[in-house]
């Protein structure tokens, strides 16, 4: 039934980790060419683990279920480009730029064609071969970093691209570059863009998808989300503004996210719900899925 | 590079001069001397003992006794052993080469198996050889040296496989000390380059195998390593002077030891300093091998 378009289609993914703490508990999502998709939440709430596991790049001793299935686009390969928050750190530090650039084309390439992808790469964020392949990482900003890093995602042409907090490091200005250089040079490729900021996801995602708890309680497009939020836990991030201001708690929500590592009972975001009822403590609300855009007994029936 | 260099080279002469000046002022400050031992003898003349003193000028301030010493260092003369009545140099050269054959032999059996070790537990987590390689490290770090040395001098002289005061001894004693300080740095080195985040990075845009080790792996691995190379080589010197003096290897370790006891001043100086200048030169090759490998110090922000 996968429409030919469908580039990542993940379900019932769930991540345990080596210590006990089940981060994602069953999550079913799909992005299609060109869509960005945004995925909002607290730190903690498992977003993270959702994109590393997407990626394939959870760490050694966790343990992954449920399927995530990758299809190349017109031209673009089955693989998953993943922007790191911390662009600094995802370049050896006594390597040039030019030369990390050429490791990463010689993925995909070889012979002279691998310096030719590295250099175009490199024009298409902005950083021209001929003055910045020769700079090392700590010769260069955090933006420019950032669009280093994006350039070295370029080069392997994913279907998909996850970026978790791309811009979380930087300012305005530095942010909306790098925004703008993803959805200038990300071609047909789907983009799921993890933000605990609504204000950017707002700005810049098609559809998007509000975890917590491990879960994903509410999708939905982005003006349905952020202007007429049905979860309760949604309602509650918009009436304070942002999900975390230096990525922390949400700490005009009264309460604590769940513990990870804990068993849940009935609704995990019910001992800190406003509305909540007899029924959240008792059993979990039918999960976001194809018919379903929110999980929550307050909503309809 | 040159300037660089520069200032590291009068930084170790600097470092030399501050040493052998604080050798005087030890020696100065602890009781007796040379002749100490002779002016408990009542068969001496006392005015016989002074008329030594006035010869090897003891009797004259510490400050002077530097003033002097320092002048004829700088052209070669670095004093005259009391015991054995002769230049110190004459003295200490043949024994001189015979410390550093059996020190050079267990710095490079220490590293070279630190280093096959280390990687090995590198490549294979949890493998047989990381468990051999945590195992050893723990053994013989808690493994007294002289129990080890007692245990190999009875075996040599029960058995006869290996020769009291020679150089296979020497080593077999001096070894197990050297090596598992050097293996569980080469292995702490090598885990944590592994897992940084650039590494991971690389893996994400598919760098793998023999390219992701020798480019981003080694590289970073071996930056904390080559301050500890630098280091390490003075330092299983200063350990192989008691393992000379206890296996019977005739090198400075018995005459340094001696030295000491018997107040013979200008031949613990010059041992004293030799050390300081070996650990110099040791951290100096290191500054320049760092220098060559990281960027960050060569070029500016």
């Amino acid at each position: 039934m996968a429409a030919a378009d469908l580039l990542l289609d993940v379900r019932d993914l769930r991540v345990e980790y080596a210590n006990g703490s089940r981060a994602v508990r069953g999550v079913r999502f799909e992005i299609r060419a060109g869509e960005v998709v945004g995925l909002l939440g607290e730190s903690g709430c498992g977003k993270t683990s959702v994109a590393l596991a997407v990626a394939g790049l959870l760490p050694r001793g966790a343990r992954r279920s449920g399927t995530v299935a990758l299809s190349g686009y017109e031209g673009r390969r089955a693989t998953v480009g993943f922007l790191f928050q911390e662009a600094g750190r995802t370049f050896h530090p006594f390597l040039s730029l030019g030369r990390q650039m050429r490791e990463a084309a010689r993925v995909g390439a070889s012979g002279e064609r691998v310096g030719r992808i590295a250099e175009e790469a490199l024009e298409a964020v902005g950083l021209p071969a001929g003055e910045y392949a020769g700079a090392f990482p700590h010769q260069l900003s955090g933006g420019q970093l950032q669009r280093a890093q994006l350039a070295q995602v370029l080069v392997a042409e994913p279907a998909a691209i996850v970026a978790d907090e791309p811009t979380a490091a930087l300012d305005r200005a530095a942010e909306d570059q790098v925004l703008d250089l993803i959805e200038g040079t990300r071609g047909k490729a789907g983009v799921l863009l993890i933000s605990h900021e609504p204000e950017l996801l707002r700005r810049r995602a098609g559809r998007v998808m509000v975890m917590y708890g491990g879960k994903i309680v509410e999708r939905g497009t982005a003006e349905q989300v952020f202007d007429a939020p049905r979860h309760p836990y949604t309602q509650a991030l918009m009436a304070c503004g942002k999900a975390g201001k230096t990525g922390g708690r949400v700490a005009e929500i009264p309460g604590q996210p769940p513990d990870p590592r804990g068993e849940q009972r009935g609704c995990s975001f019910a001992p800190r719900c406003a509305k909540r009822m007899a029924v959240c403590e008792e059993r979990e609300p039918a999960a976001v899925d194809e018919a379903n855009e929110v999980s929550c007994w307050a909503h309809g029936e | 590079m040159i300037r660089f260099l520069a200032g590291r080279v009068a930084q170790a002469v600097l470092l030399l001069i501050v040493v052998s000046a604080g050798v005087f002022a030890l020696a100065a400050l602890a009781p007796g001397d040379y002749f100490a031992a002779l002016r408990s003898d009542p068969r001496v003349d006392p005015a016989a003992i002074e008329t030594l003193r006035t010869r090897y000028g003891l009797d004259r301030p510490v400050e002077v006794r530097y003033g002097v010493w320092l002048a004829g260092a700088v052209r070669g003369d670095f004093g005259v052993s009391l015991a054995y009545n002769m230049p110190v140099t004459e003295l200490l050269a043949p024994r001189v080469g015979k410390s550093l054959a059996l020190a050079s032999a267990a710095w490079a059996l220490g590293w070279v198996s630190a280093l096959v070790l280390a990687l090995g537990a590198a490549l294979r987590p949890g493998g047989l050889i990381d468990k051999l390689t945590s195992w050893l490290v723990s053994t013989l770090l808690v493994l007294p040296e002289l129990l080890l040395a007692s245990v190999l001098v009875l075996v040599a002289a029960r058995t006869g496989i290996l020769r009291l005061g020679g150089f296979g001894l020497a080593l077999l004693t001096l070894a197990p000390g050297v090596v598992p300080v050097l293996l569980r740095h080469a292995r702490a080195a090598l885990k944590e380059a592994a897992e940084a985040t650039f590494v991971e990075a690389a893996r994400a845009r598919g760098i793998a195998g023999r390219r992701l080790w020798v480019m981003y792996i080694f590289p970073a691995a071996a930056n904390p390593l080559i301050s500890l190379f630098g280091m390490s080589f003075a330092g299983v010197l200063s350990a192989s002077l008691v393992v000379e003096a206890v296996t019977g290897w005739p090198g400075i370790g018995p005459l340094f030891l001696d030295s000491i006891a018997g107040r013979d001043f200008y031949v613990v100086t010059v041992v004293t300093l030799l050390m300081a200048a070996l650990l110099a030169a040791g951290n100096l090759a290191a500054d320049a091998m760092l220098y060559a490998l990281d960027p960050r110090l060569r070029t500016p922000q």
